[in-house]
């Protein structure tokens, strides 16, 4: 069996495939949080600055981005391995779109969630703590899982800095073997491998987050 | 320096000339309201009078443009480029309780929780103490069964009886009431409006927005009436419902009464 002499290493592009995606997807949701914190900030300044942010890294597509940061940055002195770039880069642009999935969650709250929050004494950071977000996560998470799933099949354009991920390893093996149906056609059962649970995943913990309301959690304590 | 005797005659709440404009039109035109502990006050108008807005000025959900509100010798002003800063706020909203139109519980929190929050994290109320009086609330508004329900469990009879042992939870000197049976058929109304004539029997300081005009004549020990951003008259219930003076008065309360 052919098959069998590639697949090792392609699982071994899984990892980075996965490592990439998972870490990037991870600090661009709290980077996120930040620039959340910024847009809905009282000074402008703050808010042009987190808006601006938005425009700018959803605006220029990664690949461009990972030749950046790869290729030309070294000439100012920035000189980052292919890993740790791609993990930049979809961090950065990550933390672009997940501002704005942050964004639409809390305007589907409503108005007078925050009025009562306000009329209650309850100060911003508790009003979010306790009132908006857990309402907001609803809206969310749904579409953060999407988002991450997508990520993941973005995460190949990480094989054009020669990141050894499953995409990269696909392109090698089907020269040396000369096989390129089977090798892609096993890359691309490899990304569903990934992406299939994380929508699976994604569908559970949604359900428990509708069922958990109904059962009405213990959240308040001293 | 204030005397015991000038204490005593500072009104309670003292709103005064309190102006709102939205894009340089007036929807508040100069309102004051001078009120007395426990005094009810009921605010009535045809709808865009003006009267929401300016029951939300009174904890400033609404900044007025120009005006000043004072309640327990805390004074908040606004206008000539000047807010109020946060603290203020957070003392004047310690102050001044309300009742929404649209009820506005919590829908993550049990109606017990939604009791809860505020006081453990407003007032620092311990868990257990804050939980003692929700429970007691609960009671008092006819839900003790129902504390550990979602509001989405409840009618909106229900919930808005929540909100208003919420509001109550944190002791307010005033409870402000925005159109608080309008959601409401009229079963579900009449409850909510049970529960506010116990607590104004009871003596709270309450400012209500209504169109329930039994309740307005009934409960209230003063009635306004507004229009176009303005009071066009004040007094007794039975003298301003019965026999308003102001034809603009006299046009609503007889549309409202052909309406019956």
């Amino acid at each position: 069996m052919r098959i069998l002499e590639f697949w090792p290493a392609l699982i071994e592009g899984v990892w980075l495939t996965l490592l990439i995606t998972m870490l990037s997807f991870t600090f661009g949701s709290i980077l996120a949080i930040f620039i959340t914190i910024a847009r809905r900030s009282r000074f402008l300044v703050f808010r042009f600055l987190g808006t601006a942010y938005v425009e700018v890294f959803r605006g220029i597509p990664p690949l461009p981005w990972l030749f950046l940061v790869y290729f030309a940055f070294p000439a100012v002195g920035i000189t980052l391995d292919a890993v740790p770039t791609g993990i930049a880069v979809f961090t950065i642009i990550s933390a672009a779109y997940i501002t704005e999935i942050y964004r639409s969650g809390l305007r589907a709250v409503a108005m007078g969630q925050f009025e009562a929050s306000d009329s209650l004494g309850l100060s911003r950071f508790n009003t979010y703590y306790w009132v908006i977000v857990p309402q907001a996560i609803r809206t969310i998470f749904p579409m953060a899982i999407a988002y991450l799933i997508g990520l993941v099949k973005d995460s190949a354009l990480v094989s054009m800095i020669g990141v050894q991920d499953i995409t990269s390893i696909a392109v090698a093996e089907s020269r040396t073997s000369g096989e390129s149906m089977i090798v892609f056609l096993s890359a691309a059962a490899l990304y569903m491998l990934i992406s299939v649970p994380i929508g699976v995943f994604g569908r559970s913990v949604e359900k428990r987050l509708v069922s958990r309301l109904k059962q009405a959690p213990q959240v308040v304590s001293a | 320096m204030l005397t015991n005797q000038a204490i005593s005659q500072t009104p309670f709440l003292d709103v005064n000339n309190i102006v709102v404009e939205f894009g340089g039109k007036a929807a508040v035109n100069g309102i004051s309201l001078h009120m007395n502990r426990g005094e009810v006050v009921a605010i009535i108008g045809p709808s865009g009078s003006g009267k929401s807005t300016f029951l939300r000025c009174i904890n400033h959900l609404q900044a007025p443009t120009s005006g000043s509100i004072t309640i327990g010798g805390l004074t908040i002003q606004d206008g000539k480029g000047k807010h109020p800063s946060s603290k203020d706020l957070a003392a004047l909203r310690r102050r001044v309780g309300m009742v929404f139109q649209s009820f506005n519980l919590f829908p993550n929190l049990t109606a017990q929780q939604n009791i809860v929050l505020a006081q453990v994290r407003t007032l620092k109320r311990t868990k257990k103490e804050a939980e003692e009086r929700a429970s007691s609330l609960l009671e008092r508004v006819g839900l003790a069964e129902k504390a550990n329900h979602l509001p989405e469990q409840l009618s909106g009879g229900q919930q808005q009886r929540v909100a208003i042992a919420r509001a109550l939870a944190l002791d307010p000197d005033v409870l402000l009431f925005d159109e608080p049976t309008s959601a409401l058929d009229p079963e579900l109304g009449a409850e909510v409006l049970a529960v506010m004539r116990e607590v104004a029997a009871a003596g709270k300081t309450m400012i209500v927005v209504t169109h329930e005009m039994s309740f307005a004549e009934d409960v209230a020990d003063r009635v306004i009436f507004m229009a176009d951003g303005e009071i066009v008259e004040q007094g007794e219930p039975k003298q301003v419902m019965r026999k308003p003076s102001h034809p603009r008065t006299q046009k609503f309360l007889k549309a409202v009464l052909e309406r019956k």
